[in-house]
């Protein structure tokens, strides 16, 4: 039951983006439509759960190794650690996709060089994995991913439908639309971001209330 | 004391570790990304020159200097290549070339087709890691309608009609990502002023009414 609600709790009641407020660099400039959005939120989901495992094995072998004393000094160094684990493991990603899935490698070959900065990764590792076991930890990527890429795809649907008068591609509001080229730009974002988390706090102290 | 001697040792572990994985997956993959890339070069040839049956790569060595400005040995450098619409050297048709330019947040490869007047055929761009959504949408090859970024409206250009719209020329820049598009056609032009020459197409061959 705790494993599934590590899950589920990525999706709406902390939400990364909504919540948590963290990713919000990628989340300016990949939401500008839903294509992009769908592709970060899923190459973020993958480097999410590789960092998550390796920080949750690296904790535990910290753990089998080291004396008491060892992993209160080890503590003070674990960003850098964290760092150095989840840079290693972006270029791994990049440099193998590139080499063998040349297809995947040019869809989402452009979200990789940005996960890199992406605070999620840091964040999950420092404020869950490294406090948690294995199983948690891959539940909490998981859904924190699904989480993301949600997030993402609200605020790209927006943006896209007033940016650029289209769903995917496709384009709905007809040739007469001037689209709004705030809403492409990274002030939109913003805008938006903003509008959907007083929605959400709205419908919380709603909920509080009755 | 002891205490630092000890983060010194595991933080040096962890980044030795790191970097010896990084080296081993680069070499083993770094072969097989250079078939890719070719791949894509091939691709792209393809692409701006359709009718070309023959490529012919001009070389050019190129002296590969230490610091003291010794040369320690010279280099082939693919120049451009040289189209013909059969496959002897009868009939030739144009020439393709690939151009540079540094972008907002990445070099920015592009494969460029001219005929035999210097008027670009097409073009087709190779590499590029700009931001999504904004400057990657320089990849964007869909049929041009004069409002919209299409790297169709290079097709039948001149070197000298290449400039971007804030620049005071007739290239629709993207929205958002000027960087992008400014660096994208001033790479071509500073690349065909510099090949035009040499391959002997004079400024009056190389007007617009030709």
């Amino acid at each position: 039951m705790a494993i599934i609600s590590e899950l589920v709790k990525g999706i709406y009641r902390e939400n990364p983006v909504f919540r948590l407020a963290l990713g919000l660099c990628p989340t300016l400039a990949v939401s500008t439509s839903i294509e992009n959005a769908i592709g970060m939120g899923a190459a973020t989901t993958f480097v999410l759960l590789g960092s998550n495992i390796i920080v949750s094995l690296l904790i535990i072998l910290f753990a089998k190794i080291l004396s008491e004393e060892g992993q209160k000094s080890i503590n003070k160094i674990r960003i850098p650690v964290f760092i150095v684990v989840i840079a290693s493991f972006v270029t791994v990603v990049e440099m193998v996709m590139s080499a063998y899935f040349p297809a995947l490698s040019e869809s989402l070959g452009i979200f990789i060089p940005l996960i890199v900065v992406n605070c999620i990764i840091l964040g999950r590792a420092e404020g869950f994995a490294s406090k948690n076991p294995l199983l948690p930890s891959i539940a909490d990527a998981i859904g924190m991913g699904i989480g993301f890429t949600l997030a993402l795809s609200a605020i790209a649907l927006l943006r896209e439908i007033l940016g650029s008068g289209a769903i995917l591609g496709y384009s709905i509001m007809g040739e007469s639309y001037k689209p709004v080229l705030l809403f492409i730009l990274p002030p939109g974002a913003f805008l938006v971001i903003g509008i959907y988390m007083a929605l959400l706090n709205w419908l919380d102290a709603r909920k509080k209330q009755s | 004391m002891k205490n630092i001697i000890r983060l010194s040792v595991v933080l040096t572990i962890v980044t030795v570790v790191a970097a010896w994985l990084l080296a081993e997956i680069y070499s083993v993959t770094k072969p097989k990304i250079e078939i890719q890339k070719l791949a894509k070069t091939h691709k792209a040839l393809d692409y701006v020159l359709p009718q070309a049956k023959l490529l012919v790569p001009v070389t050019s060595q190129v002296p590969v200097m230490n610091n003291k400005g010794d040369t320690l040995f010279e280099r082939q450098v693919i120049q451009y290549y040289k189209a013909y619409a059969d496959t002897d050297t009868t009939h030739l048709i144009g020439y393709a070339f690939k151009a540079e330019g540094t972008g907002y947040s990445s070099l920015i490869e592009t494969m460029v087709g001219i005929d035999t007047t210097g008027h670009i055929t097409s073009i087709k761009i190779i590499s590029q890691k700009e931001t999504p959504g904004l400057g990657a949408l320089s990849e964007n090859n869909e049929a041009f309608n004069g409002k919209r970024w299409s790297t169709n409206q290079f097709d039948g250009k001149t070197s000298n009609d290449l400039k971007v719209d804030k620049d005071g020329g007739e290239i629709v820049s993207i929205t958002g990502a000027t960087i992008t598009s400014r660096s994208i056609t001033n790479s071509i032009r500073l690349e065909m002023e510099k090949l035009l020459p040499r391959l002997g197409i004079t400024p009056a061959k190389n007007s617009k009414e030709s």
